[in-house]
């Protein structure tokens, strides 16, 4: 099991490689840099609480086959 | 059935103006002769006259653009126009497609609940990328249409005459050919940083209510 270090690590790892010259828009808590969204996900705010659960759900999918099949959600929908 | 589709697009900030101009830009290309769309723009979008064109147009279809949260979803300048247990009442006997961060978590059954036909949104919040010097001309940022028009396809589906279930599931599809094409050969690796986001989304757009519902014939 990965410590929380460790997937905080890993998220700023790969937001590393998001391009210089884009802006996320995160709803109405705006648009940020990938400098910004580092920062917060180092200090483990709420954004960057938000882009930790947005990498788990992307390692997730991988593993539900995401690529490969037509997606169905399994909820109400 | 009305025929009517009401479309809100406020623009009081950077995320409001590309949704908005997405939206509008889907319709224009849509040029639907079946569904009459009415643009509740700027701030046209607000919750009075809102609720008044709901009354007066009676929609079969409610596209709302805009920030939202759990249980609400703003028009112009974030003022809300429907939030649960307060106005979703509203609702009652549309379809609602609310392109708004997360507000498919509670206001989308508390809706439906409620009496509205079906309610497609997003469980978590919306996100997408843009390109900053195509801040003044949005409908041109190729980035943020890699996400948009995902998006917007549920409108483009419902207008055809699918039901809300077919809707949903074209525009997962949408979304599914777009990542599939990030992963390929063909996009630079710049683009395929995008794939993690746009899964995101995908994953969060659910619809509850009547999957079997149309907003227009065939």
């Amino acid at each position: 099991m990965a410590t929380e270090k460790e997937i905080i690590d890993l998220v700023v790892a790969r937001l590393q490689n998001l391009p210089s010259n884009k802006e996320i828009s995160i709803g109405s808590t705006g648009e940020f840099t990938k400098d910004q969204l580092i920062e917060h996900v180092k200090r483990d705010d709420e954004i960057g609480k938000k882009m930790i659960a947005l990498e788990m759900d992307f390692l997730r999918s991988m593993k539900d086959g995401i690529f490969y099949e037509p997606y169905r959600s399994s909820n109400n929908s | 059935m009305s025929h009517t589709a009401l479309v809100t697009t406020p623009n009081s900030d950077r995320t409001t103006r590309y949704i908005s101009a997405w939206a509008e830009k889907t319709i224009k290309e849509l040029e639907s002769n079946r569904l009459r769309f009415i643009i509740l723009a700027k701030n046209r979008a607000t919750v009075s006259i809102l609720e008044s064109m709901l009354k007066k147009h009676n929609p079969s279809l409610l596209f709302l653009n805009g920030h939202g949260g759990p249980d609400f979803v703003c028009g112009h300048n974030d003022q809300i126009l429907i939030q649960s247990g307060k106005n979703e009442v509203t609702l009652k006997g549309a379809v609602t497609y609310a392109l708004s961060c997360s507000s498919a978590r509670t206001l989308g059954p508390s809706a439906v609940q409620a009496g509205a036909t079906a309610y497609i949104g997003y469980n978590e919040d919306f996100i997408f990328f843009i390109s900053p010097e195509k801040v003044s001309r949005p409908k041109e940022d190729k980035t943020a249409e890699m996400f948009l028009t995902p998006a917007n396809h549920i409108v483009v589906s419902l207008a055809k005459g699918h039901s809300v279930g077919e809707a949903t599931n074209a525009a997962r599809d949408y979304f599914l050919r777009s990542i599939r094409r990030l992963i390929s050969s063909e996009s630079s690796v710049d683009d395929r940083e995008y794939t993690r986001y746009l899964i995101w989304d995908m994953r969060n757009l659910v619809c509850w209510g009547n999957r079997d519902a149309i907003v227009v014939s065939k």
